[in-house]
């Protein structure tokens, strides 16, 4: 039970970094054609960091579990598909998880991989549902809103960098997150 | 071991999600849906983001109230000139023993765009293969009436099972307005045509049906012509009614385009040679709004709207208020928001979102406690538009087709994008309005043929000018669009009619389905 209640304060606080991710990003602009666009991308993925700052944290055991409430809340944030979310929040823990197989995550460089890593995979998966639903719904005529285009990726490798700088910084407020002592990783 | 185990787990979540993802599954996607609902309801923590809303005015929705109710006396002005301009000018008219019946273009249907369904004011004395105008062109011939059309529902064990889950539901049958039109464009369609003589050059008999693509255009076909020498002339329909027992010759005189020939270059496949073909005075892919379906009978002869028969957009039923819960997507690329109601309430995929008569948006995707909105501004955003001077609200709009949106300029603008289609008549339409300028002041509004979204809600002011070359494209900044951080409302309940088409009474039933 105990157990449970710390996933809940996780995914509580996943959402509030969403919710932060998602002020900022409705708010940011720049200027020119693409300044809109820009910004956004300049506003680091925080719920990825979040997963990934607890996937260095806690018990190895739970990384699925993580992934899962992680994609639980960011569905709540965004219009692409569910499923979608979370293979790319699985993909983007996993990968965390492997860093952290050969070497704890208690570097500036790993803790930036890591943070990096999981949300260009999550940008590059995400991204790659959006175009592959766009060319079905022209060719099946089904609804389909947005459209994203091939240079887009610059817009997900921007927001995976800002993301990847912004991890050392915050990574210490991250790892100390109240509430997940029962989720701890055991003795090795 | 255990570790091993979650990781080979988590790779397999994965790789089925990630499947179910890029080929959906409308049942999974119900489920994720409804397994996702506790978890969207921490989405209010999101509300903040609409701090950086323009709703800064204060003033309700659409701007203050005089503006909103110019925009809607706008919109129902647009209406009239619309259904105005459903009746021919160049071609005699009315016919004697055709009544025509008003029919909007529904919903295009883009997996077979050689149909295109109708809502009709009176289905009565329709019946299959009576022809079908708009102005003066000719579009096609009725295919099918769905409602006179067998209705069956017969579900398997596993659809039974899924509908008492509520994973399914039974197919909704169909509205009693509507019917399907096959147009000229169908690679079967087929109808009598003919060149009349003009400078000594004798008449030519031909057929046209289909199409003729090209590489740079798309004309429509012409089949065993009377005479090869005929090189340009205006095409019409001609089927003798005394010769032929065809519906179609109530159509006789209505306009096909204009006789084209191009020399095609050899390929490896084919050699070189000549095509003819008819350049269409229509887009037919989304320039269609308002037709006449012209039955055989006595009554009047002619439409004749009148300014008390427009019902407003917003009158119609079907509309409810609704908040947005948060504004903002994680995906840069995208632009989007959260209503705070979604298919508890009837909102469903396509519906529109008003800021007044403001288009704000189209739902994307709703669940059972929100709805997801694709903005204006969301890039690929798609709408079908039509373009009325700002000076003069009573002129016969133009129809642009399909627009995209760009998404928003640094000033804060939408930008979209128009790429003219092949028979739009959009060069006299603008040295008409212009003034010899080359650009006009117009304002911007919906079309007809989306689910969900009535025609004339306004999109936005802009200036527009013929794109610089052929087959180029223009990008237009538009100014006073919907603010998302407004009073707004959506479109619930069927993809029926806004308004009914030229005092008819077809207002019953409206959420219904």
């Amino acid at each position: 039970m105990k157990r449970f209640t710390s996933l809940g304060v996780f995914f509580l606080w996943v959402s509030v970094a969403g919710a932060l991710q998602l002020l900022l990003t409705s708010g940011a602009s720049g200027p020119g054609e693409d300044g809109p666009a820009l910004g956004r991308a300049c506003v680091p993925d925080l719920m990825t960091l979040v997963l990934v700052a607890a996937v260095g944290r806690l018990d190895r055991r739970d990384v699925v579990t993580l992934a899962l409430v992680t994609a639980a809340a960011r569905a709540a944030y965004t219009a692409a598909p569910p499923f979608a979310v979370v293979s790319g929040c699985l993909v983007a823990a996993l990968i965390a998880d492997t860093l952290r197989r050969f070497a704890d995550l208690d570097r500036a460089w790993l803790r930036s991989c890591a943070a990096g890593s999981g949300a260009l995979a999550i940008g590059t998966w995400l991204l790659v549902v959006d175009l592959v639903r766009g060319s079905q719904a022209r060719v099946t005529g089904g609804l389909s809103f947005g459209q994203a285009s091939d240079r887009d990726f610059a817009l997900v490798v921007l927001t995976a960098t800002v993301t990847a700088l912004v991890a050392p910084l915050v990574w210490p407020a991250l790892h100390r997150l109240p509430g997940l002592r029962r989720l701890e990783r055991r003795a090795f | 071991m255990a570790t091993m185990r979650t990781r080979r787990l988590g790779w397999t979540i994965a790789a089925g999600a990630a499947l179910v993802s890029l080929r959906p599954v409308g049942p999974f996607e119900r489920v994720a849906d409804l397994a996702l609902v506790p978890a969207r309801v921490i989405g209010v923590l999101g509300a903040p983001s609409l701090l950086w809303a323009r709703g800064d005015t204060g003033e309700g929705a659409g701007g203050s109230p005089d503006a909103l109710a110019a925009e809607r006396e706008l919109s129902a002005q647009l209406e009239l000139a619309i259904l105005r301009s459903a009746e021919p000018t160049e071609v005699p008219w009315p016919i004697r023993g055709v009544v025509p019946i008003p029919g909007e273009v529904d919903v295009s249907e883009k997996v077979n765009r050689d149909r295109i369904s109708l809502r009709v004011s009176d289905p009565g004395p329709i019946e299959r293969g009576q022809a079908v105008v708009a102005g003066d062109v000719f579009v096609g011939t009725v295919e099918k009436i769905p409602v006179r059309e067998p209705y069956r529902d017969r579900p398997g064990l596993l659809e039974k099972i899924l509908r008492r889950m509520g994973l399914s539901s039974p197919p909704v049958p169909p509205p009693r307005d509507l019917v399907i039109v096959r147009m000229i464009t169908d690679p079967s369609a087929r109808v009598g045509a003919r060149i009349q003589e003009i400078d000594g050059q004798p008449e030519c008999r031909m057929v046209v049906g289909g199409l003729e693509r090209l590489d740079d255009r798309v004309w429509l076909a012409v089949h065993n012509p009377e005479s090869q020498n005929r090189f340009t002339g205006r095409v019409v329909v001609h089927e003798a009614a005394a010769a032929v027992d065809s519906a179609d010759s109530t159509a006789s005189g209505f306009l096909l385009g204009d006789l084209r020939r191009a020399t095609v270059a050899a390929t490896e496949r084919t050699p070189r040679r000549q095509v003819m073909g008819v350049d269409p005075l229509l887009d037919f892919e989304a320039g269609l709004n308002q037709v006449l379906v012209l039955t055989a009978g006595r009554g009047r002869g002619t439409v004749d709207p009148r300014r008390s028969d427009i019902v407003g957009v917003l009158e119609s039923t079907g509309w409810r208020h609704v908040d947005m819960a948060s504004l903002g997507d994680l995906c840069p690329w995208r632009s989007t928001g959260r209503l705070d109601v979604g298919r508890n309430v009837g909102v469903r995929a396509g519906a529109a979102v008003v800021d007044g008569v403001r288009l704000v948006g189209r739902v994307s995707r709703s669940d059972q406690i929100g709805a997801t909105v694709a903005l204006l501004d969301d890039p690929g955003f798609r709408v079908t538009a039509l373009a009325q001077p700002a000076g003069d609200p009573g002129a016969t709009p133009l129809v642009l087709g399909e627009l995209v949106s760009s998404g928003c300029n640094g000033r804060g603008q939408v930008t979209v994008r128009w790429r003219p289609a092949s028979g739009s008549r959009y060069g006299e339409w603008i040295e008409r309005h212009s003034e010899g300028g080359g650009e006009v002041e117009v304002l911007l509004w919906t079309g007809s043929g989306m689910r969900r979204v009535p025609r004339g809600l306004l999109l936005g002011r802009t200036s527009l000018q013929a794109p610089g070359e052929p087959g180029g494209e223009l990008v237009m900044a538009l100014e006073g669009s919907g603010d998302p951080g407004a009073k707004l409302q959506v479109r619930t309940g069927s993809s029926r009619l806004a308004r009914p088409a030229s005092g008819s009474v077809i207002h019953a039933a409206e959420g219904a389905r």
